[in-house]
């Protein structure tokens, strides 16, 4: 199966249409290009005033879209060809940001680990062990212990479910999703 | 006065002495925050090498997290100032209804323990 129908099948098996009958409010795919983050942001952002939403979920979904397409990216960095997918659906005063993207197999169960962990945070001390993490992150000079992740869990309250499919000898593919109501 | 002109990711910074002020304006998503960050260190120092007392006014459209990593570790720097019986404030600028920036300001606020003036405000021309 081609890897983008593989992703786009994979993030929009669930779907809820839109109550106006569009499909969905956003669907990218394509091969990873972190030049072009700021452009689907904008792309994203205008979709959301569209549907007059609030300026604070538009900033949320903003975030939580750059968080995404981030992760995708430090993940396709290791790889010669990396295909991305990122859905965002609106139903029912829920907002829904899905991606999907390739992970070496390899570096999966640390992924793994840190989403594990994260999930295991009560929902009402997400905003504490945020700030835990932000504060010490200051003097981490070795990346962010997954701070991104943990902010897509804070801003969605715990809403956040992930899963790894074999795809290849080397590869999974990753999928997250993001839901929060509004 | 030193300026950092905006790009499509960074926001544009101004540094004035004149008016004791660092205004932050715009997107902060850069591939490596860590190195947009390092360029101000040195335009900071410049600028207020002989002065502990400024505002620093922020306007930020939205962020990454590694970004706002890299603006605490900028905002604990003017901590350091203020210490040298300094005063600095920070003015955190958001649009109306924008409770997601106004947390990520009130965040900001209880981790520095600097003075936050929140200031709903319009979009900048610049954004």
């Amino acid at each position: 199966m081609d890897v983008i129908n593989f992703i786009e099948r994979e993030l929009t098996a669930q779907r809820t249409p839109l109550a106006n009958g569009n499909p969905e409010l956003l669907l990218i795919t394509g091969q990873l290009d972190f030049k072009a983050m700021s452009h689907l942001i904008q792309l994203i952002e205008s979709r959301l005033i569209n549907l007059k939403l609030s300026a604070g979920i538009i900033s949320r979904t903003k975030i939580l879209s750059t968080e995404i397409i981030q992760n995708a990216f430090k993940h396709g960095q290791f790889l010669n060809n990396s295909f991305f997918a990122i859905y965002i659906d609106a139903v029912n005063q829920e907002l829904v940001l899905k991606s999907g993207n390739s992970v070496l197999k390899s570096k999966t169960p640390e992924l793994h680990q840190k989403l594990n962990d994260i999930s295991m945070c009560p929902k009402d001390k997400l905003q504490e062990l945020y700030v835990k993490m932000l504060r010490e992150s200051v003097n981490k000079t070795d990346g962010n212990a997954g701070l991104g992740l943990i902010s897509m869990y804070y801003r969605s309250k715990g809403l956040v479910t992930y899963n790894f499919s074999e795809f290849s000898d080397e590869l999974n593919y990753f999928t997250i999703q993001v839901l929060y109501k509004f | 006065m030193i300026t950092i002109e905006s790009t499509e990711k960074t926001p544009r910074i101004i540094f004035d002495s004149a008016s004791k002020s660092i205004s932050i304006v715009g997107i902060c998503v850069p591939e490596s925050a860590l190195e947009f960050f390092k360029q101000i260190y040195p335009a900071f120092e410049k600028e207020f090498s002989q002065s502990s007392s400024f505002t620093i006014d922020i306007f930020l459209d939205y962020f990454n997290t590694s970004s706002s990593k890299e603006l605490l570790s900028f905002l604990f720097e003017a901590k350091r100032k203020e210490k040298q019986q300094g005063d600095v404030k920070v003015i955190w600028r958001y649009l109306p209804n924008d409770d997601e920036m106004y947390e990520a300001g009130e965040i900001l606020q209880e981790i520095t323990e600097l003075t936050f003036d929140f200031v709903e405000t319009e979009r900048p021309n610049e954004v």
